[in-house]
């Protein structure tokens, strides 16, 4: 759990190989036998120097993990957007509820009247209606939105690495 | 989607983090699934190609380089192909992310979701007036988040 605002960028220890490999793996990582010599290929650096950085930007936190990011649909599951309105003072009591199923991977308060939201998987929609309706039940609160995809337009984001503001 | 057992394995094993220990992440990963490293590269390399998966690198935590503001940006475009257009002008963005189209309710009426993320949330909120003045689409909003409650990749298997 974090408040947004709590966060402190790294922006400023970061040096100008983080930065390069930040920006070069976040398309991808090399599926390759060497992946850290075919970095430091694109990188001028030498391979041990690479895997070092990797290793420590993972060790910062400024890498979450590097890994496969998998279309949830084509792999045969059903998903869907879902929101509560969570009365203030207990939104983290309701928010502890949903985060506990491990189909809820995304779990964010927002600043509206619908303040809760949360992404759900599960193998089917009967499923994803299933669990919504038990954390109904569970939170005492009887409106959810239910909300899946009907046409996907874009999912990646990219994140530029630029200099600091000096 | 029908994986065989082996396929099912090599999707568990690469829904987490490569073993950072060794120059050659692939050669245990690949040992654990019972095929050989060439085999799980080019499995790897044909999904991605198929989209079945849709990146293979790293996943950043972006509020630790700076990217602070992640707003939810909300749009009512009851028509179709306005709301394509829409999408289009959104997605043409690097900060804009999760662009979709989605299924309406009672008493919530927009249709069409894109995730806008900013160094600070002027950044936002500057994208959004952009794609507004660019499409005519003025019913839209943007929930900025407050508290990331969770936030983890799925593990399918």
């Amino acid at each position: 759990m974090s408040g947004i605002g709590a966060q402190r960028p790294q922006l400023e220890s970061l040096s100008e190989l983080d930065r390069k490999l930040l920006n070069l793996i976040q398309d991808g990582f090399p599926l390759a036998h060497s992946p850290y010599a075919e970095l430091a290929r694109d990188t001028g650096a030498d391979e041990k120097q690479v895997f070092e950085r990797v290793r420590e930007l993972v060790r910062m936190g400024v890498i979450r993990r590097i890994g496969g990011v998998f279309d949830t649909r084509q792999l045969g599951f059903a998903g869907t957007l879902a929101a509560l309105r969570a009365p203030r003072e207990r939104i983290r009591e309701i928010a502890d509820i949903v985060t506990s199923y491990s189909g809820v991977s995304h779990c964010y308060e927002r600043d509206d009247a619908w303040n809760l939201w949360f992404t759900l998987a599960a193998p089917s929609a009967a499923d994803i209606e299933s669990i919504l309706e038990e954390i109904r039940a569970r939170t005492g609160i009887a409106d959810a939105l239910n909300l899946p995809a009907v046409r996907v337009h874009k999912i990646g984001v990219r994140f530029g690495i630029g200099e600091p503001e000096s | 989607m029908n994986l065989t057992d082996t396929e099912k394995r090599i999707v568990k094993a690469l829904q987490g983090c490569i073993p950072l220990d060794t120059l050659h992440p692939f050669e245990p990963i690949a040992r654990e699934c019972g095929v050989t490293e060439d085999e799980l590269l080019d499995a790897l390399r044909k999904w991605r190609e198929d989209g079945l998966v849709r990146r293979y690198g790293a996943i950043l935590n972006h509020r630790a380089v700076g990217w602070t503001a992640n707003a939810m940006s909300i749009w009512a475009v009851p028509d179709c192909d306005k709301a394509g257009e829409v999408a289009r002008e959104l997605a043409s963005f690097p900060e804009v992310s999760h662009c979709y189209e989605r299924a309406t309710a009672p008493d919530w009426p927009y249709n069409l979701f894109a995730m806008i993320h900013g160094l600070d949330r002027g950044m936002c909120e500057e994208i959004a007036r952009e794609v507004s003045r660019r499409t005519g689409v003025t019913d839209y909003r943007l929930l900025f988040s407050t508290v990331e409650f969770k936030k983890e990749s799925l593990r399918y298997f």
